[in-house]
């Protein structure tokens, strides 16, 4: 006679050997090495996308006639390129030891560490870079003779309130796009070192 | 996560678990994951559990969510042809190691239906009531009943043999 469904479930788990429990060990393991290999898929996606830009402003501003600004800017966009390719060279050298916390502990910790870099490179170097570039846009115009027929006093407050505004965009641009992009992982990555912390005090 | 809540509150359960996970996943390797973070889950939304319902239909109900989470993401992952990385020791075999032959074909049956039905039909077999399984799907108990009335039809032609 046919059996049902129930009975094959029934009879066939009664000594089924496929019950067999497996052993819980290194829970995070697997996760933190997939939550790594996103963070260098990521980054590297993301950094790869500078080439692109730099190619596109280049062209932008030849065709507006400032071939020089054009590859002044696609200068930097490639300068910054192979800096985060150091970046994530460095980050990637974090090793796997046989504690998986520490691991994820030490990324975590270098990727802050970047970020801070980051920060203070743009907040400082931004306004460095940009300015050279704002001279070179604006130079021959209005605005230059503008400038040009300041006091000094004036010239040093203007160039000064623009350096703090590009500063301060440079830093906040760069919150947004990180936190954008990376945001999410970030957000796993902590709240797995906050699993592993929880579950080793239990 | 501590030894005692192992003890107490999945060791006894295990059994759930891996019927669930083993009907969810096609790998040995894949089935080691899933089981392991509904293990993790389970001990993570262990406050969560109000004792409104017994601790079994609790399992059950995150058996399935970390299933369907899990099983949503793999498909994800496969259809925007990420690969994912090799791991060690990632050996590919089967995840059916079932010895009885009716029990492995009514595993294969269930793998063809949709990820809802699998999860009904797991239930039913289970022996949960019409009532639990509303509870655990969030689904009314007559839907329930109709559903698997279909599913079952549905599973019967599979292993006539009249579906693959």
């Amino acid at each position: 006679m046919e059996k049902s469904i129930e009975n094959i479930w029934k009879e066939g788990f009664k000594t089924e050997k496929g019950l067999k429990i497996p052993e819980v060990r290194n829970l995070y393991e697997r996760k933190s090495k997939l939550l790594v290999e996103r963070f260098k898929s990521t980054s590297k996606k993301d950094n790869t996308s500078l080439i692109p830009i730099a190619v596109i402003l280049c062209a932008v501003f030849a065709f507006l006639g400032k071939i020089i600004l054009g590859a002044y800017v696609a200068l930097l966009i490639i300068l910054l390129y192979f800096l985060n390719k150091k970046m994530m060279t460095k980050l990637n050298e974090t090793q796997l030891n046989s504690n998986i916390y520490q691991y994820i502990l030490n990324y975590h910790a270098q990727l802050k560490s970047i970020q801070s870099f980051y920060t203070r490179l743009l907040a400082f170097g931004l306004p460095l870079v940009i300015i050279p570039g704002y001279w070179m846009y604006f130079q021959g115009t209005d605005v230059t003779n503008y400038l040009v027929s300041l006091a000094p006093i004036k010239q040093v407050l203007l160039v000064a309130m623009l350096t703090m505004l590009l500063s301060g965009l440079g830093v906040l641009s760069y919150k947004l796009s990180t936190r954008l992009v990376y945001g999410r992982l970030l957000h796993r990555l902590e709240n797995m070192i906050d699993d592993m912390e929880a579950l080793a005090k239990t | 996560m501590s030894n005692d809540f192992y003890k107490q509150y999945i060791l006894p359960y295990a059994g759930i678990i891996i019927k669930i996970c083993r009907a969810y996943t096609d790998s040995e390797e894949d089935f080691q994951d899933y089981y392991q973070e509904v293990c993790l889950q389970l001990w993570k939304s262990r406050e969560n559990f109000k004792g409104d319902s017994k601790w079994s239909t609790w399992v059950y109900r995150i058996s399935l969510n970390v299933s369907l989470s899990l099983l949503r993401k793999d498909k994800k992952v496969n259809k925007n042809s990420v690969e994912l990385p090799q791991l060690e020791d990632g050996n590919h075999q089967q995840a059916n190691p079932f010895d009885d032959e009716s029990l492995k074909l009514l595993y294969k049956a269930i793998k063809q239906l949709s990820d809802l039905d699998r999860a009904i039909i797991l239930l039913y077999l289970e022996e949960n009531s019409y009532q639990e399984i509303a509870e655990i799907m969030g689904l009314s108990p007559n839907n329930i009943g109709v559903k698997i009335t279909r599913i079952k039809k549905k599973l019967k032609k599979i292993l006539d043999g009249k579906i693959y």
